[in-house]
């Protein structure tokens, strides 16, 4: 009764998984690649997310297997499907390393100047081991909690809106970009973690025959989060000062003083460390289940522990912010590609084996 | 770790013993081998009265004297040799064939009648037992003040007194191989869910120890997971609270000689209600609930948070609060990892002497902590008075959980915050607080998600969780029991 994902709880998961550390560097990003109202662009790209839903929504309903693996193996078997398989495991799970590393070293900045950044990153791995080990119904219900836990931080946008002006908008629509290219993939890596839902759909309680709205609702609330917040950093600061700000959201946070307490974005960034730790986990999950899929043998603990480590061995070296970024723009592109391609791919797939007189499972 | 045994081989232990317990030996008569059985048990009774060749069997000091001479000796005294037949076949007179049964009849206080061939039981126990009484650990302010007490039966008539259903069913289950003790499962057929019903007897059958004493014992025996730090199954001392979970379609657990009763299935959130939430006002009941967690988060956090602002974070004090802190952190030779977790175990010993010391040692304790810990340490320089303030109002905050139990583990919990808090910071609490959510989630009760009706969430529950709502809305049943009639109300 109790071991299915809920639509609701669907929606939530997705929009934990989208969320994570780019948050604090949006506006920057958006003012530097897109220059004026560079905000707007957040709805845009949402946009085309949607359309890569929309895809995702088709496999899921045109589907010839209980999961993504059956559809696959349907046409290729799984021995050469294999190194397909393990690629797309190492690059989810490198993205994954990667945005934990982000997020470190964003931490040491703030707070953490004299500590080792590896000890950081190794307490951090210890906790996405400790959720990513569990079953997919125990993430869904940490993650609900992690929900409750953060989605207050968005409100406290309420406190800026006295100190915002309209004129800093300018009447200008995307001036004084950089690369506006650049910028829609990187934006677009700000909003990946949706195509995970491809992996999920066999755990959620289909029930309801239109569970799927669900994950548009998650992502709805992504952009809802990026776009309002964004829109008030462009209120709040000049464009400018966003550009040269490193995490204009953090400095929005410091900027809110109460009696009993000041300077809460030190509390606020670390609480960050929970939407961070979904994301990763459920990288890591998918990345594991992938593994677990050549590797039949391997329990879930193996897999997790493998990926994890394979992926910190192979960015080892990785630890200045800049390699980070460098990195992550890489592997995030990479990750883009395959959340559009995936779908398609496996659309194709089908249509093969439908062409072919395949049933539907 | 508890071991429990397969299923199929207790059946077949069980049948294996029944047969050799129910087959009388060939060369000795029953009361013969009553009687080896109960060998150097020399607190038992043997009474013979020869004209009617009448053995009478059993220990004095579990019988009703009284009733024993009325129902029993006085009617034998009176009775002529052709009566007796009549006699005995009175209806409270139980006739019995395996010697078994004979044996834990009499063990239960009941006394055996020997007549030749024919043995009869017959229920006169009336074993030492206090007065109900109000629950200490349960207390009430507005609702009924009686509580259980160490007999399993006048506990059962309690819960029969306020349900009164014929629907009302009991199983009977004896657990502890040595002692026997008798646990009774309790439920309300139609109303509770008949697969937690077996999956609750089969996991008392499968107890494989020796003896257990209360139901906070057997509950760790039971639970899904025994090793986590947090309790899976709410105990309470109160009938009312236990007729209450009968009605939600929850299964209750009862054990002779313990006066805690265990409702299954229950959600962390169970362990935060009281009766008073029911019988106030619903607003009441409702700020009252909020206050709990309130004092909830106080008690895991407060302390943790003070450690990683005075030791990482000092920006985040405002600047008014800072000079006062300041000066009151100035003279204190140690971190702030140390001087809390200095006051938070002497608050810890305080708790511990007060509890095991009669009452009125107890209040000296209570002063002597107060002024000795309270005053001099502040004066001697060894912590500092916002320590103590936030030292106290932590302390406080947990008393306010109502259950000592879950307080309790949720004292230790704060305990690893504070360490992590010394250790990272806000990061550390952060990391705490992330352990104990992917730990709770992970919980569950007889299969019932332990974070219920939060996580996952469950709109209909919400009535009784943070909230306590109107009666005229709380229609349905907890999500959790699984009840097959989530109404309430309809039959």
């Amino acid at each position: 009764m109790f071991e299915k994902i809920a639509p609701f709880h669907l929606a939530i998961l997705i929009y934990m998984i989208q969320s994570g550390v780019t948050f604090f560097k949006l506006p920057r990003m958006l003012a530097v690649n897109f220059g004026t109202n560079g905000w707007l662009m957040v709805v845009i790209v949402s946009f085309i997310v949607m359309i890569n839903l929309l895809l995702i929504s088709l496999v899921i309903r045109f589907r010839v297997g209980e999961n993504v693996f059956e559809i696959m193996e349907g046409l290729i078997s799984v021995k050469w499907m294999a190194p397909f398989y393990l690629l797309l495991a190492l690059t989810w799970s490198l993205l994954s390393i990667l945005v934990g590393k982000d997020f470190i070293s964003i931490t040491q900045v703030l707070s953490f100047q004299n500590t080792n950044s590896t000890s950081l990153f190794v307490i951090l791995m210890v906790l996405v081991f400790y959720l990513g080990m569990k079953d997919i119904y125990t993430i869904s219900k940490a993650t609900n909690i992690f929900f409750i836990l953060t989605i207050g931080i968005f409100f406290l946008i309420i406190y800026h809106i006295p100190y915002t002006s309209l004129e800093r908008l300018t009447p200008f629509i995307f001036k004084e970009g950089k690369n506006t290219i650049e910028g829609i993939v990187q934006l677009y890596t700000a909003f990946l973690g949706f195509e995970i839902v491809l992996f999920l759909f066999p755990y959620v309680d289909q029930s309801k025959p239109k569970w799927f709205r669900s994950v548009y609702y998650g992502h709805f609330l992504t952009t809802v989060v990026y776009s309002v917040t964004c829109f008030v950093s462009y209120l709040f600061f000049s464009l400018n000062q966003l550009k040269i700000t490193s995490y204009p959201v953090l400095n929005l946070i410091a900027y809110i003083e109460i009696e009993l307490i000041e300077r809460i974005e030190t509390f606020v960034f670390n609480l960050f460390l929970i939407k961070i730790l979904v994301t990763l986990v459920l990288y890591l999950w998918a990345s594991s289940l992938l593994l677990e899929r050549v590797i039949p043998a391997l329990s879930r603990k193996q897999s997790v522990a493998i990926l994890i480590i394979t992926s910190m061995l192979i960015t080892l070296n990785v630890d200045v912010m800049s390699e980070i970024a460098d990195w992550l723009l890489v592997v995030g592109f990479v990750a883009a590609a395959l959340a559009i391609g995936l779908p398609i791919i496996l659309l194709i797939v089908i249509g093969i084996r439908t062409y072919r007189g395949d049933h539907r499972a | 770790m508890i071991r429990r045994k397969p299923k199929k081989l207790i059946k077949k232990l069980k049948e294996l013993n029944d047969q050799q317990q129910s087959e009388p030996s060939l060369d000795l008569s029953l009361y013969e081998q009553v009687v080896n059985e109960l060998e150097g048990c020399s607190d038992s009774e043997d009474v013979f009265f020869p004209e009617h060749h009448v053995h009478f069997v059993f220990f004095n000091h579990l019988v009703d004297t009284d009733r024993f001479k009325a129902e029993i000796l006085d009617p034998f005294y009176h009775v002529h040799k052709e009566e007796l037949d009549s006699l005995l076949n009175r209806s409270f007179y139980k006739p019995v064939t395996e010697l078994k049964k004979i044996i834990e009849g009499v063990l239960d206080g009941q006394v055996a009648i020997f007549n030749q061939e024919r043995v009869f039981l017959v229920n006169v126990a009336g074993p030492e037992k206090r007065n109900i009484q109000p629950s200490e650990t349960e207390t009430t302010i507005t609702g009924p003040h009686e509580g259980f007490i160490e007999s399993g039966e006048t506990n059962l008539s309690m819960i029969r007194r306020r349900v009164k259903t014929s629907r009302l069913k009991v199983n009977k289950l004896p657990v502890g191989e040595v002692t026997k003790t008798n646990a009774y499962l309790l439920y309300i057929k139609g109303i509770a869910n008949e697969e937690l019903v077996s999956e609750l007897t089969d996991r008392i059958e499968r107890i494989e120890i020796d003896a257990v004493y209360d139901a906070h014992m057997l509950s760790q025996l039971i639970e899904d997971q025994p090793n986590s730090l947090f309790p899976q199954f709410i105990a309470r001392e109160r009938p009312d609270s236990i007729a209450a979970g009968l009605v939600e379609g929850k299964i209750i657990i009862l054990l002779e000689g313990s006066p805690a009763v265990i409702i299954a299935p229950s959600s962390f959130f169970d362990f935060f209600e009281t009766g008073d939430d029911y019988y106030q006002r619903w607003l009441t009941g409702t700020a009252t609930r909020l206050l709990r967690f309130g004092a909830f988060i106080i008690t895991i956090a407060f302390t943790a948070l003070y450690v990683s602002v005075t030791s990482y974070h000092y920006e985040m004090i405002p600047e008014s609060l800072l000079t006062t802190l300041a000066v009151s952190r100035g003279k204190v030779p140690f971190d702030p990892i140390y001087e809390a977790l200095l006051m938070e175990i002497t608050i810890e010993f305080l708790r511990e002497a007060g509890a095991r010391l009669p009452t009125k040692v107890g209040q000296t304790i209570g002063i002597v902590g107060g002024i000795v810990i309270g005053q001099a340490a502040v004066q001697a320089g060894i912590t500092s008075n916002v320590l103590i303030i936030v030292v106290a109002i932590s302390a406080i905050a947990s008393f306010v959980v109502p259950s000592y139990i879950m307080s309790a583990s949720i004292r230790l919990a704060r305990f690893g915050l504070i360490l992590l808090a010394g250790l990272l910071g806000n990061l550390g609490i952060v990391i705490g607080l992330t352990i104990i959510v992917i730990h709770l989630s992970s919980l569950t009760s007889v299969g019932a998600p332990y974070l219920a009706p939060l996580s996952p969430f469950f709109p209909s529950d919400w009535k009784d969780f943070l909230l306590r709502a109107p009666y005229k809305m709380m229609k349905s049943r907890p999500t959790i029991s699984r009840s097959p009639k989530k109404r309430k109300l309809k039959e």
